[in-house]
């Protein structure tokens, strides 16, 4: 994670924390000012616009998300004694969070994708997290090739490309008129980590 | 459904689709929609409280139109099927499709109708309607393909419909990052899930 300007990061820790509570169309320029104590006059120095503060915001959220799901895959990798032992671990880490939570989370990240597609400043900010994020995932998978227990047959990259691409798109469950049960859920994505990425002999 | 709207309105996110397929989508303009409906300004905003609402009401109508020639390629495809390995090959084909650099346009306006749904009601009504359809379609789909004794019988149906889906649309964030991943390990990838998980298949 990259600090910025202290004043910088109070504006952003406090849009960040208005929008996991208020969502961020009812986030007002005025109730960051409230709740940081910083003035206008400095908000303005550090954003461009009000607009740009919210969008920073919203991308680092998009971050600490993932951020978190990639720590507990880091530790879960290295507690596991056993392939067997650390993909037991997996379905707790993926789904394992109360559902409105992890829900309001899978909505903020498509949010933030479709408003990088329309915007080249927003492009830019999500470019630099998901190349960290693509990063990380890349070396926890070759680790685990390495160890036998990834698909020593599939590319890293792609092998990361999947996973988040299935994670993320599920997002259109949630908008559905019916829901896919939990539970056939975590069984397909199972079969697919045991049969495909996660398959040891290739 | 298209059919369902007051003849005025569809006329005009007719003509708004149809303009999103030669501009981006960013680019129509109101004139552009006037202009190709022939419908009057004061009509347009009569049946809507401005221009941006007929935006995205055209976006999910779109999303529908991307639902229905889905449902229909995958129909023929599978119709067009004698055995496990023609559906194979043809899938592999359909993978190379849908899955490529090219149909990243579908895949952008799916994911900016899915985050306009998130705060209008409205609209999130019409699009979780054609997403059941198209996800009801898949899984039915793969019914078939299951009683045919293609579809392995562990995966649960509706379960398939999102994940196949859900990869589909989620392939966007390879677009962000300045290192893209190799299109050839993608398609190895998505060919080893269909084969060894959904059909079930072996040694792929």
């Amino acid at each position: 994670m990259i600090e910025d300007h202290p004043t910088k990061e109070i504006l952003i820790n406090s849009a960040v924390d208005l929008i996991q509570t208020k969502g961020w169309p009812n986030v007002t320029s005025d109730l960051v000012l409230e709740a940081s104590r910083v003035s206008k006059g400095s908000m303005y120095y550090h954003f461009k616009d009000f607009h740009e503060l919210i969008e920073v915001a919203q991308v680092r959220i998009y971050d600490h998300t993932a951020a978190e799901t990639i720590a507990e895959l880091n530790t879960a990798f290295e507690n596991s004694e056993t392939k067997a032992d650390f993909f037991s671990k997996i379905p707790q880490i993926m789904y394992g969070k109360v559902e409105p939570q992890l829900n309001e989370s899978r909505l903020a990240q498509a949010e933030v994708v479709a408003l990088a597609l329309a915007s080249p400043r927003m492009h830019e900010h999500v470019g630099e997290v998901q190349s960290r994020i693509n990063s990380a995932l890349v070396e926890l998978l070759t680790r685990a090739q390495k160890r036998g227990w990834a698909n020593p047959e599939l590319d890293p990259l792609a092998m990361a490309m999947f996973l988040q691409a299935y994670n993320f798109g599920s997002v259109i469950d949630l908008l559905s008129e019916s829901r896919v049960e939990i539970s056939a859920w975590i069984r397909l994505v199972n079969l697919v980590l045991d049969e495909v990425l996660l398959n040891g002999e290739g | 459904m298209l059919s369902s709207l007051h003849p005025t309105k569809r006329l005009l996110v007719e003509a708004t689709i149809s303009l999103f397929g030669t501009l981006g989508v960013d680019e129509v303009t109101s004139d552009m929609v006037l202009e190709k409906s022939k419908v009057s300004k004061g009509s347009l905003y009569h049946h809507f409280s401005d221009f941006s609402e007929l935006l995205e009401l055209s976006k999910v109508y779109l999303v529908s139109e991307y639902v229905n020639s889905t449902i229909t390629i995958m129909e023929l495809l599978l119709k067009s099927c004698n055995s496990r390995q023609d559906l194979v090959t043809n899938l592999r084909g359909l993978t190379r499709r849908t899955q490529n650099e090219a149909s990243e346009r579908t895949r952008y306006i799916r994911i900016r109708s899915l985050a306009v749904a998130v705060h209008s009601p409205r609209l999130r009504l019409i699009l979780a309607s054609e997403q059941e359809r198209l996800t009801n379609s898949f899984a039915d789909l793969f019914r078939e393909a299951q009683e045919r004794g293609w579809g392995s019988k562990k995966v649960d149906p509706r379960a398939m419909g999102i994940f196949v889906q859900a990869y589909t649309i989620g392939r966007v964030l390879d677009e962000f990052a300045p290192t893209h991943m190799d299109e050839e390990k993608w398609f190895h990838i998505v060919d080893l899930v269909i084969e060894k998980v959904f059909l079930g298949v072996e040694s792929a």
